[in-house]
């Protein structure tokens, strides 16, 4: 904890922020309004959660923060980089030395062995890893003896976990994870949930993570809930009862 | 079902071109086997039919078949022996001729603006009568002594026209002017020669002094059919003459080489063997992509059959339609490869200005290679496809890796590959190299690697993507890795390149090997500096003046002189050619091998003959030969058996059979030299010696001098055109291999989609993809080069061993540009799906569906 108080103090409190943010998918009378003027703060530092329903913008909201997707209206700001400013290429650029992913499924290059598909984003832009980073992050993700196996070679809840370490290696400002336990049962998935937790309480990384599920949840210091493509609410240190109740009076 | 189908090829258009791309070039290359033959057909009888077309041409030969009707070199009616003036009237008088002419055809070499005979094409002598008053471009036909035509290629090449004063030489004569009366553009000559038309009086007396014609013309009496005409003359005029139909030589001349035909359909053969792996290939990896949507059709209650029958019907559209384009392309191929032939002379008819013939058995023969190929290649994978349970529609592992090249495989592979290349060996190792375990052997080699294709594309994989991933980083070790992610996939995509190379490995190591065997024969036997001959050649092998070689051999810079003279006779039975000269200087121009006797053993009486000649015949020394000419009949003693080193044809100053000057003289009666090599005298300054012969034969127009350095260019670049019409048809299998990488590269991205989009979104840009994909291009076709190379030298060195070349030789410097241009082309060849990749949308690949 002292670690990231004292990283804190030469760094924004705000991580990554979206202001006023508008996507629209297809045109016309059949446009779909994902994201309706969106405006959210995720602190540096912390586990966020993004709730919601089907169809309630979240994974969206998330593509759009990351850089994956553009926005229609609004700002995107990633520590003090406006992402809607930038061009492909820096994009890309940004999401390899920035940004790190986790997502639901098909998180690894299946010709990779688990190891080279964690160093592969440093790998790409042509840096190295910090060795003893990474033993740690191996050590914390608690896959030492399976690092030389390939994906096909792992169970569901190892490879979500090395993915996990691939987003954490290169200690990237934020780490967006997009229902990251949507495909395990629920003790890989408590796993995987725990390992985030860590990276954020010992390392100091900020995750925001996509989910549904209320359990998920409670592993956040914060949920933000939105419907419709709009926050409506948010819910510091939500526990699992509290967000359900509160996904059950949204609909869902 | 039928709907489904349909529904199901056109929903995807990209899909549909790239599995029609393979069998498209295929079914081009049948086709336009077939357009060209046909449009050749057409040509040449378009050009017979605007002839003056003969009812009967008859020709003397001296015995046996005659041989050729045509010459290869000028398409020119091959006259084998003069006909004397009085069988021409014998033939006028036969019942049912309306008139008859004898056509004097001889050696007139028309001298050009350069003060030189005109060289490159044959010269032709010949007398022109009123009946070629239709054909004149310019002026008129010759009326006189002094007065000629010559045709309108070389009349347009020297830019000469009526009026003009020019010099002849007939004979090897002395030089005598002439004036141009017309220009003629006739079908009865083609572009190969260089006409001297007289009038029939003058030819007679220029080129037949002793009242000789080339060949007899008849024209039928009215009613009088060609082939009672021809029936007459062949009773009329007993052995030893030769009648045609006019229609007999039509159908001669307008038949395109049929060994060019096969050729051709063998390198579409070879074409279609190749493509329909693609397409196998093609058809799996699309039918792996549709897995769930074939699974969710048997859920919905289809049966395995009726799948399958879909499948198949789908392929056989892909082929109709495959074929309807490859006959389209067939017309560009025809047009392009009948340029080439043309050129080289293998067609008679320049089809390039020809509209293409299209027959209907050719459309048939299209649609029956392009639908049998895509049914032939979508069977096995139809068959797998639908072997796919219905509950895979309902689980997501559409992708699987195929790593696991069955061992079964390997061993087989590798049984037949060592077993075959032992075997090879083996052959080449006997003395005389045994050619039927060499070609077991190499048809065991050849199917040995095929087997083993994917195990050897996984090991070559390692060793030429190690250094790849050492300077590429990360993108050259996930493009090695991809290269062979299926090596089964791998392997048939490189197949066709390695077809492809091993084809032009063979051909290149069997070329230097001959190459380098013949200038190794050529700087082993012959020892003379210069080489003069008379401008043109052709099959009336022009002459020098005897004076020429009497003039050279009084420079005191030349050392030796051999003037060699030849003419076609009947030699043990057979048609061949005899050459005479003095053999005390062949030897001092030449050092054949002897094998029995010595040259210059041979007196008058004697006679020379190589050891392949002695062997056919069954000759030894001492044994009589007899020889006979139209003029005379001598039996010679065999008194030497000579060798030339095998592969050393070009330049060889004789062939088979050698006399002394005396008897050559006595036999032949025609003074004029046809070759003659003189070596220089030692210690001169270089050019000396050329200088002495230029000023010495100054008053010699037609003769042309070659020195030393070029006749060894000329020996080394004798099989060039052969090689360019072969490398041309297995380029085009190389470019069929290309279209395979390209499309497979293309499939394996669709397949791969998300794959790429999370390499986008963990930070790969678009340029690194480009360069992703590429890598894997280069990185197949590497693997291909070198299996196809490797195995196409070592079956090139084999054969060249197994012809009994004194030198093999591999061509490294060519394989290594051969190995380069394939891997620079598989680099443009992946450039649309490499944009195509870089352009993957990441949001797409990172949603899960």
């Amino acid at each position: 904890m002292a670690a990231s108080a004292g990283q804190a103090a030469h760094v924004p409190a705000i991580a990554a922020r979206a202001v006023e943010i508008v996507k629209t998918y297809g045109g016309g009378p059949g446009a779909v309004t994902a994201l309706d003027h969106v405006s959210v703060e995720f602190g540096h530092g912390r586990f966020s959660a993004v709730m919601g329903p089907s169809g309630s913008g979240k994974s969206t909201l998330l593509h759009c923060m990351a850089g994956l997707d553009s926005v229609d209206e609004g700002t995107v700001l990633l520590g003090d980089t406006d992402l809607t400013r930038l061009g492909e290429r820096r994009l890309t650029r940004l999401r390899r030395e920035r940004i790190g992913f986790v997502f639901q499924s098909f998180n690894l290059l299946p010709t990779l062995t688990a190891a080279e598909n964690i160093v592969l984003p440093a790998r790409l832009a042509g840096r190295t890893v910090d060795r003893s980073w990474l033993d740690q992050l191996i050590d914390a993700v608690g896959l030492g003896d399976r690092l030389g196996h390939k994906p096909a070679e792992l169970s569901g809840g190892q490879q979500q976990r090395v993915a996990a370490a691939r987003a954490l290696a290169a200690r990237p400002e934020i780490v967006f994870a997009d229902e990251p336990t949507g495909n395990l049962d629920s003790r890989s998935g408590s796993e995987l949930l725990a390992f985030l937790r860590r990276s954020v309480d010992e390392f100091g990384q900020t995750i925001v993570m996509v989910t549904h599920d209320p359990i998920a949840a409670a592993h956040a210091d914060e949920a933000v809930f939105l419907a419709d493509g709009r926050v409506v609410d948010t819910m510091a240190a939500p526990t699992a009862e509290r967000v359900l109740d509160r996904m059950k009076a949204l609909g869902a | 079902m039928l709907r489904y189908t349909m529904r199901s090829v056109f929903a995807h258009k990209t899909r549909l071109l790239l599995t029609a791309a393979a069998i498209v070039l295929g079914v081009a290359m049948v086709a336009g086997t077939f357009i060209l033959t046909d449009t050749a057909k057409a040509g040449g009888r378009n050009l017979i039919d605007r002839t003056h077309r003969a009812d009967v041409t008859v020709r003397a030969v001296l015995g046996g078949d005659g041989g050729e009707l045509f010459s290869d070199e000028t398409g020119e009616f091959i006259a084998v022996r003069p006909i004397p003036a009085s069988v021409v009237d014998r033939a006028a008088r036969v019942d049912g001729v309306a008139h008859a002419t004898g056509v004097i055809v001889g050696d007139a070499q028309l001298i050009g603006r350069d003060g030189h005979a005109i060289g490159g094409r044959a010269p032709l002598g010949r007398s022109i009568d009123a009946s070629f008053t239709a054909d004149l471009r310019a002026g008129r036909v010759p009326q006189a002594p002094g007065e000629i035509v010559i045709d309108k290629t070389t009349a347009d090449d020297q830019t000469l026209g009526v009026g003009a004063r020019v010099r002849v030489v007939v004979s090897g004569g002395a030089p005598l002017p002439a004036t141009i009366v017309g220009v003629l553009d006739s079908p009865e000559f083609t572009e190969a020669v260089t006409l001297v038309g007289f009038d029939p009086a003058t030819a007679r007396r220029l080129l037949a002094p002793r009242g000789e014609v080339g060949y007899i013309e008849l024209h039928a009496a009215p009613g009088i059919g060609e082939r009672r005409l021809h029936g007459a003359v062949t009773a009329a005029l007993g052995p030893g003459y030769q009648a045609f139909t006019g229609a007999a030589l039509a159908a001669e001349r307008t038949e395109p080489d049929s060994l060019i035909k096969q050729i051709l359909l063998v390198a579409s053969a070879v074409a279609l063997f190749a493509g329909s792996f693609l397409i196998r290939n093609t058809f799996s990896i699309i039918l792996a992509a549709r897995t769930r949507e074939l699974a969710l059709l048997r859920c919905v209650g289809a049966g395995r059959g009726q799948l399958r029958r879909a499948i198949l019907l789908e392929s056989a559209i892909v082929g109709v339609l495959a074929a309807a384009l490859g006959l389209v392309f067939g017309v560009a191929i025809a047009w392009l490869l009948g340029g080439l032939l043309h050129a080289g002379g293998a067609i008679v008819a320049d089809v390039s200005g020809t509209a293409p013939r299209i027959s209907p058995s050719t459309v048939a023969i299209a649609l029956a290679v392009g639908v049998g190929t895509a049914l032939v290649s979508a069977w096995g994978p139809a068959r797998r496809a639908t072997r796919v349970p219905p509950v895979a529609a309902l689980r997501g592992d559409v992708f699987t890796l195929d790593r696991r090249a069955s061992r079964i495989r390997a061993v087989v592979g590798a049984a037949a590959t060592v077993a075959g290349v032992a075997a090879v060996i083996a052959g080449v190792l006997d003395d005389p190299a045994n050619a039927t375990y060499v070609r077991a052997g190499g048809v065991a080699t050849s199917l040995g690697v095929l087997v083993l294709g994917p195990v050897l594309a996984r090991g070559l994989s390692r060793v030429i993507g190690a250094p790849i991933g050492r300077v590429r980083g990360v993108v050259g070790g996930l493009a090695r890795d991809n290269a062979v992610r299926s090596p089964r996939r791998t392997a048939a995509t490189l197949l066709p390149l390695v077809i492809g190379l091993t084809l032009m490995g063979f051909l290149a190591t069997l070329a230097a090997g001959t190459k380098a065997s013949s200038v190794g024969g050529f700087d082993k036997t012959l020892r003379a500096d210069f080489h003069l001959e008379a401008a043109g050649g052709g099959p009336h092998r022009p002459r020098m003046n005897p004076a020429v070689a009497d003039r050279l051999t009084a420079l005191p810079e030349l050392a030796a002189v051999g003037a060699f003279q030849d003419i076609e006779v009947t030699v043990a039975g057979h048609n061949d050619i005899i050459t005479g000269a003095d053999p005390a200087a062949v030897t001092r121009v030449l050092s054949p091998e002897p094998a029995a006797g010595a040259l210059s053993d041979l007196r008058a009486g004697g006679i020379a003959v190589s050891r392949s000649a002695a062997e056919a015949e069954g000759l030894a020394l001492g044994s009589p030969v007899t020889v006979r000419t139209a003029r005379a009949e001598r039996t010679l003693t065999v008194r030497a058996i000579f060798d030339f080193p095998k592969g050393y044809f070009a330049h060889r100053p004789f062939e088979d059979y050698l006399i002394a000057s005396a008897d050559y003289t006595s036999l032949a009666g025609d003074p004029g030299v046809t070759q003659i090599y003189a070596t220089a005298r030692q210690g001169l300054a270089p050019g000396a010696a050329r200088a002495a012969i230029d000023r010495a034969l100054a008053g010699y127009p037609n003769v042309v001098i070659t020195d030393r350095a070029a006749l060894r260019r000329d020996v080394s670049a004798e099989i060039d055109p052969a090689l360019r019409v072969y490398y041309s048809l297995f380029g085009l299998v190389i470019v069929i291999a290309l279209f395979g990488i390209a499309n497979t590269l293309a499939l394996s991205i669709l397949e791969r989609v998300r794959e790429i989009g999370l390499l986008r979104a963990v930070g790969m840009d678009r340029r690194q993809v480009r360069s992703l994909i590429r890598w894997e291009a280069i990185i197949i076709a590497a693997i291909g080069a070198v299996i196809g190379l490797a195995l196409g030298t070592f079956l090139g060195w084999a054969t060249t061993v197994t012809l009994d070349l004194p030198t093999a030789r591999v061509p490294v410097a060519q394989l290594a540009l051969f190995g380069a241009l394939a891997i620079g082309a598989a680099v443009l060849a992946a450039g649309i799906p490499a944009r195509r990749a870089a352009r993957t949308n990441t949001l797409r690949a990172v949603t899960a569906e």
